[in-house]
């Protein structure tokens, strides 16, 4: 199947990708674009309503493949961005109780209260050396 | 890779122009550079010092201005 937004230029070495920045948003771009700096050349070019995407690769590649492999990464980010988003919220909340127990006037109060005397009606709260421990001669 | 009269033209809006200028200086053993800046673009004229770097010179500092401005992004 033909993609529309390939471009492929064989003798120039390089696939254009022409992406509408409404349907994948700059930073999405880039985030593909950066993905893809080791193994070819980017380039980015256009204008508000359309951005293209040269990429030409550094060893020998099927350019095709290339462009193709380019609009997955677009899409495996846009993605990513998406879920981030929905996820924020308990991201930070997560981080929050994190920071919220390593509060040492907290671990301080912890600390207080395992010190303070614990009511032993019973009698049971005896250190196992001092019941069956070996008597000293 | 748009051209104009041995320029790199690139487009304000993609690319951030304080990491061409670093990329620039990162460049200074490799190529003596020259800045220009247009209304939307920013144009930048590259003379490689030695034969051997001449080769996709243009190419290697858009994919290195491009890598600096992913690590502006991380920080």
């Amino acid at each position: 199947m033909r993609v529309r937004s390939l471009k492929v230029n064989k003798k120039e070495k390089i696939v254009l990708v022409s992406v509408n920045p409404k349907i994948y948003p700059l930073d999405v771009i880039y985030s593909a674009s950066y993905a893809f700096l080791e193994k070819s050349y980017v380039f980015l070019d256009g204008n508000s309503k359309l951005v293209k995407i040269e990429l030409k690769p550094k060893t020998k590649y099927n350019l095709e493949k290339l462009g193709r492999e380019f609009n997955n990464e677009l899409l495996k980010y846009a993605d990513y961005k998406k879920r981030s988003e929905k996820t924020k919220q308990i991201r930070e909340m997560i981080i929050q109780r994190a920071l919220f127990t390593n509060d040492p006037s907290l671990a301080d109060q912890i600390d207080e209260e395992l010190n303070e005397e614990i009511e032993d009606p019973e009698g049971i709260a005896i250190p196992w050396e001092e019941k069956y421990g070996k008597k000293k001669k | 890779m748009v051209r104009r009269k041995n320029k790199i033209v690139l487009k304000r809006r993609f690319y951030d122009s304080g990491s061409i200028k670093e990329a620039l200086k990162d460049f200074k053993e490799i190529c003596s550079g020259k800045l220009s800046n247009k209304k939307n673009t920013i144009e930048i004229q590259l003379k490689a010092k030695n034969k051997e770097f001449k080769n996709n010179l243009d190419s290697e500092f858009c994919n290195y201005v491009l890598g600096l401005m992913k690590n502006k992004s991380l920080v």
